[in-house]
């Protein structure tokens, strides 16, 4: 009988960690290896060291998609956390009270359209000649004559943290909501009976409380954003990320040169390197974070 | 008159929100318009109308066996997500309704595998596949989903509440095997967060294109992401027929999501809300 309660949970979770490791875990490690050899994808793996993690430091094109990476998530991140915070707030503490069901479904739904699709479209409507953002911009005056979005290098990056600031606005704002929602409605209002304003409220009160999704929700869109490249891909094209490779992330420079250009070992060591310079980032991020609350 | 200067502001403020959502859709809006027209119309800067072009486009994306790639992403994310959720909802079972040795350090590990992300491995899983012999097939896209943290996470959450403990005992006591008990028990008892599970997953596999780009090379196999991003040289001065296939692509998803976004925007969040 007490074999048998030990027994049972493995049975159960087991099935996850073998899985993982055949196609998760051993490829990872193994990875490890081929970023330390010249293997292309073919023929003999030749081991050479930390070769290849030097000469990618070293390598102009990839510290830009490293920097190009960090500028879109700052220029995406900042608006669309206050924006979907705001939504949020307005959404809880009934400011919007018409059509709620359909501003969050609204909101929702480029999030959950595939990034591909996405791309092509924002591609469709920013093309010179018939993009409908010309046509409209032109129509009220705005512009004389038609912009050149796709293939302005100051443009790029912009438009990539545009693209995804309307993709995770909503998102952002239904989950700020839901943390809203499961705060006690009573703390709110016993803050209020305080003497305290609405906002001073919100701010002293609530968003303390809110602070563990907030933080969340940060470093998650943090991530993801750092690894975005369907949206870019499809805007300009290829893997280059538009004119003097603008908007070219940190994954794109990976799949370019571990799929496109066929060095593989290379490549390992890019998806190692972004990996390692996300988890470097994290966790200064974390640091910071915590300690602002020892203070 | 206080009350009626912030009753306005609190009216324009709400008008305000709901034209910003609608910006949020006017990109699908003018997708579906000029799916429905030819390139004339659309040089013309006529985009804003009906075009008369539908049937055209329609079947120009069906010549090109467009709705080949519909039936292959159907089988992908159809057995995706079977075991996706099956194998969550197991794990889910036993770190909720189990007390066993480390536990606390396994369940971590399990949320921790959520932060490496797949790209990292993506070289060897290339290589290992062509070792396994599983290159030219469907699988790699299929198996590695069994072993999904989110999934096993929100399953684990869902379980520790819904499903009581007095439950296995009695099983245990009617004779049922633990798995008999997972199986006939438990799995009925979930089964809202097994339906919640199921759409998330279907979305996230139909809208994957980071695998299928890699494993993928034969045509015949494409899944609908592959073929939206080759779809400039298949349609290749046709922008009317594009959209229709970019439309045409992701109104599945839209079904999917108008039926039920109330179980999807509030399953993703509270996951989101529990991490």
């Amino acid at each position: 009988m007490k074999k048998k309660k030990v027994c049972w949970p493995f049975i159960f979770i087991a099935p996850f960690f073998i899985v993982y490791g055949i196609f998760n875990l051993f490829p990872i490690l193994f990875s490890f290896y081929i970023s330390l050899t010249n293997w292309q994808g073919y023929g003999p793996m030749n081991y050479v060291g930390f070769s290849n993690y030097a000469s990618l430091l070293k390598n102009g094109a990839f510290c830009k998609s490293v920097l190009n990476s960090f500028i879109i998530v700052l220029e995406a991140m900042i608006p669309i956390q206050t924006l979907g915070l705001v939504l949020a707030l307005l959404l809880n503490y009934g400011i919007i009270k018409t059509g709620r069901n359909y501003i969050r479904n609204a909101m929702f739904l480029p999030y959950v359209t595939a990034p591909i699709a996405i791309g092509l479209i924002f591609a469709t409507l920013f093309d010179q000649n018939f993009g409908a953002v010309n046509l409209f911009l032109r129509s009220i005056g705005l512009i004389g004559e038609n912009i050149n979005w796709l293939h302005t290098e100051s443009l790029a990056k912009p438009l990539v943290a545009l693209v995804t600031l309307w993709r995770y606005a909503g998102y952002t704002a239904v989950i700020y909501l839901a943390g809203l929602q499961s705060i006690s409605r009573d703390i709110y209002e016993a803050a209020k009976v305080d003497g305290a304003s609405t906002p001073k409220a919100i701010i002293h009160v609530i968003l303390p409380m809110l602070k563990p999704i907030l933080i969340f929700q940060v470093t998650n869109g943090i991530i993801g954003c750092l690894r975005i490249f369907e949206e870019p891909y499809m805007l300009f094209g290829d893997y280059k990320g538009g004119i003097n490779n603008a908007a070219q992330t940190m994954n794109m420079k990976f799949l370019d040169t571990a799929f496109k250009a066929g060095q593989s070992g290379y490549g390992a060591a890019t998806g190692y390197l972004m990996f390692i310079i996300i988890m470097i980032f994290t966790t200064i991020y974390f640091g910071i974070v915590n300690r602002k609350e020892d203070n | 008159m206080k009350i009626n200067t912030s009753k306005l502001i609190r009216k324009i403020i709400n008008l305000l929100v709901i034209a910003l959502a609608t910006i949020s859709i006017i990109p699908f809006l003018l997708m579906f318009l000029m799916a429905t027209q030819d390139n004339q119309t659309i040089f013309a800067g006529k985009i804003l109308t009906f075009g008369r072009s539908l049937s055209e486009n329609f079947q120009t994306v069906a010549e090109a066996e467009y709705f080949r790639s519909f039936l292959n992403s159907l089988f992908v994310s159809v057995s995706s997500t079977l075991l996706t959720v099956f194998f969550g909802a197991m794990a889910g079972f036993g770190f909720a309704k189990y007390e066993f040795r480390h536990k606390k350090i396994i369940y971590q590990l399990v949320i921790l595998t959520m932060l490496v992300p797949m790209e990292v491995g993506l070289v060897a899983f290339v290589w290992e596949m062509k070792i396994l012999h599983l290159s030219k097939t469907f699988l790699p896209l299929i198996l590695p989903n069994m072993a999904n943290a989110f999934s096993v996470f929100w399953m684990t959450q869902y379980i520790k509440d819904a499903f009581p403990y007095e439950l296995i005992e009695s099983g245990r006591i009617d004779g049922c095997s633990d798995m008999g008990i997972f199986l006939r028990m438990a799995l009925p008892i979930i089964k809202p967060a097994i339906f919640t599970l199921s759409v998330i997953s279907f979305l996230q596999s139909w809208n994957n294109y980071l695998l299928p780009m890699i494993m993928i090379n034969d045509p015949k196999k494409f899944t609908v992401p592959l073929v939206i991003a080759s779809i400039g040289n298949m349609f290749v001065a046709d922008y009317g027929a594009r959209l229709l296939a970019v439309a045409a692509g992701i109104l599945p998803i839209m079904i999917v999501f108008i039926l039920f976004s109330r179980q999807i925007t509030e399953g993703l969040a509270s996951g989101a809300v529990k991490g």
